[in-house]
């Protein structure tokens, strides 16, 4: 599954540092974003759980998806 | 103090209406109001509410007095003569008293009678009805020098529309190149930075001057996640864009936690996140809806859309009562002409995704106007939108303004 990774403050200077740990934990990271603190990847459920307990990481979110109407449409 | 004119009622104008009373406030170290009133203004028939105990002061009978003195005040309703009246007035120079006005007539507030606002805009040769409204079309900034993102399906760049502008574009939709091949993209960027005026139909962009940053995170056929949004996010900060407008989001109740930090971050570096409150609303059902994610986290702008006439649109999207929740303002929404895919070149359609990117706009015209950016730009657009008889929930601090100077 597609996730979001929030670094916490604290961590934001040394975010490629937490993405390497991520990595090591099985997630695929496919982007580090220093300036919002952020890294995005993907990961498998069973290794989910393990994410949030690496040092620096707030919180790990499944991604969400967003649609629009098709461009005929009145209201987008 | 004695106010200029303390003889009884006012005859005609806005003037308060009076009774002909004095209402006498007495100084602090003034320890017995009821004598001073007897010695200094030749009142004998002094009412005290000590009189009365606990119990509130009998009309009857303070009515038959010359004065009635309210102890825990220091507050005396008077009846005087002109000699009295002036004995009291020499006395207020002696320091017993701060004050001798006119009792005035109170009434009890009517009922509101506010009448609906008589606005109806309509699209003219020269700008369409959302430059008008929000005074985009009067405003002499233009967002020249600010840097505005539309995260969006990309944009049209053969646009005939555009041609000599500066646009910055990138894709974060993987196999997709930038080119918008919805046309949600193109007609927000339109709005948000397109001309003023057109050889083809009215003028519909409000910063018509602004740089603009086209990021696609949504693909031609519409649909995006987050991790497209939030690197789209991460290349307009890093760009130093001062705006950055998303039409984009998810029918979801609640706060998507990734958006908190993101939108605080953003704020702290000097940028605005502003997104659309949904359109999961139908009104014409009474179904009210509700602002879905990202514009339902605490630190991004939340946009709700309104018609011609300024009302609500039928499908616009009510606050979500959880903190960062709210719609936080509203903009022009509903049959919004602006550019769309080449060869059609414009399109006129409807959304808060239409809404979003008039507040983006105004949004970047501020930025240019006031040099700020982040949380006090946040504050100016809410100070100054324009209030609407819509409630709170649905329109915020109502309708996003453009600065006129």
């Amino acid at each position: 599954m597609k996730v979001t990774v929030t670094v916490d403050d604290e961590h934001r200077p040394s975010i490629h540092h937490v993405a390497e740990q991520l990595g090591l934990r099985g997630m695929v990271v496919d982007r580090v974003l220093p300036g919002l603190g952020m890294i995005t990847g993907s990961v498998t459920a069973a290794l989910l759980a393990g994410l949030g307990t690496i040092d620096g990481v707030a919180a790990v979110d499944e991604d969400l998806t967003y649609r629009l109407p098709s461009p005929g449409d009145a209201v987008q | 103090m004695i106010e200029p004119d303390s003889s009884g009622d006012r005859p005609s104008g806005s003037a308060p209406e009076t009774t002909g009373r004095f209402i006498v406030v007495f100084a602090e170290t003034e320890a017995d109001p009821p004598a001073f009133l007897r010695s200094a203004a030749g009142l004998s028939n002094v009412a005290d509410s000590r009189d009365f105990g606990h119990g509130p002061v009998d009309p009857a009978t303070a009515g038959d007095a010359d004065a009635t003195v309210f102890a825990s005040l220091g507050v005396a309703v008077v009846t005087a003569d002109p000699q009295q009246a002036g004995a009291l007035r020499m006395s207020s120079d002696q320091s017993n008293i701060e004050s001798i006005s006119p009792e005035l007539v109170h009434h009890a507030l009517s009922q509101g009678t506010l009448s609906p606002p008589s606005a109806l805009f309509q699209d003219t040769e020269h700008f369409t009805w959302g430059l008008q409204a929000t005074g985009a079309a009067t405003s002499p900034r233009t967002g020249k020098g600010i840097r505005l993102a539309v995260l969006d399906t990309g944009f049209d760049s053969s646009h005939s529309d555009f041609a000599g502008r500066q646009v910055t574009v990138e894709s974060f939709i993987p196999g997709e190149d930038p080119q918008d091949g919805h046309g949600h993209g193109t007609h927000c960027i339109g709005t948000s930075c397109g001309p003023r005026s057109s050889r083809e139909g009215p003028g519909y962009g409000v910063a018509s001057e602004a740089d603009i940053y086209a990021g696609k995170v949504l693909s031609n056929s519409g649909s995006g996640s987050d991790g497209g949004i939030i690197a789209g996010i991460e290349w307009a900060l890093v760009n130093g864009c001062a705006v950055i407008s998303m039409s984009l989001g998810a029918d979801i109740a609640q706060v998507h936690p990734p958006y908190t930090a993101i939108g605080r971050r953003v704020l702290d570096q000097g940028s605005l996140i502003i997104a659309a409150a949904g359109n999961n609303a139908d009104r014409r059902q009474n179904d009210f809806g509700f602002v879905g994610a990202p514009a339902n986290s605490p630190f991004i702008l939340a946009v709700g859309a309104l018609d011609e006439q300024l009302d609500l649109a039928y499908f616009s999207a009510r606050t979500l009562p959880v903190r960062g929740g709210q719609v936080d303002i509203a903009g022009p929404g509903y049959r919004v002409h602006s550019s769309w895919l080449m060869p059609d070149r414009y399109n006129t359609i409807s959304g808060t995704s239409m809404a979003t990117p008039h507040v983006a706009g105004i949004a970047a015209l501020w930025a240019e106007a006031t040099g700020y950016r982040g949380r006090e730009l946040w504050s100016v657009l809410v100070q100054e939108s324009s209030r609407l008889q819509a409630p709170s929930v649905d329109v915020g601090s109502g309708l996003a303004m453009a600065p006129q100077e």
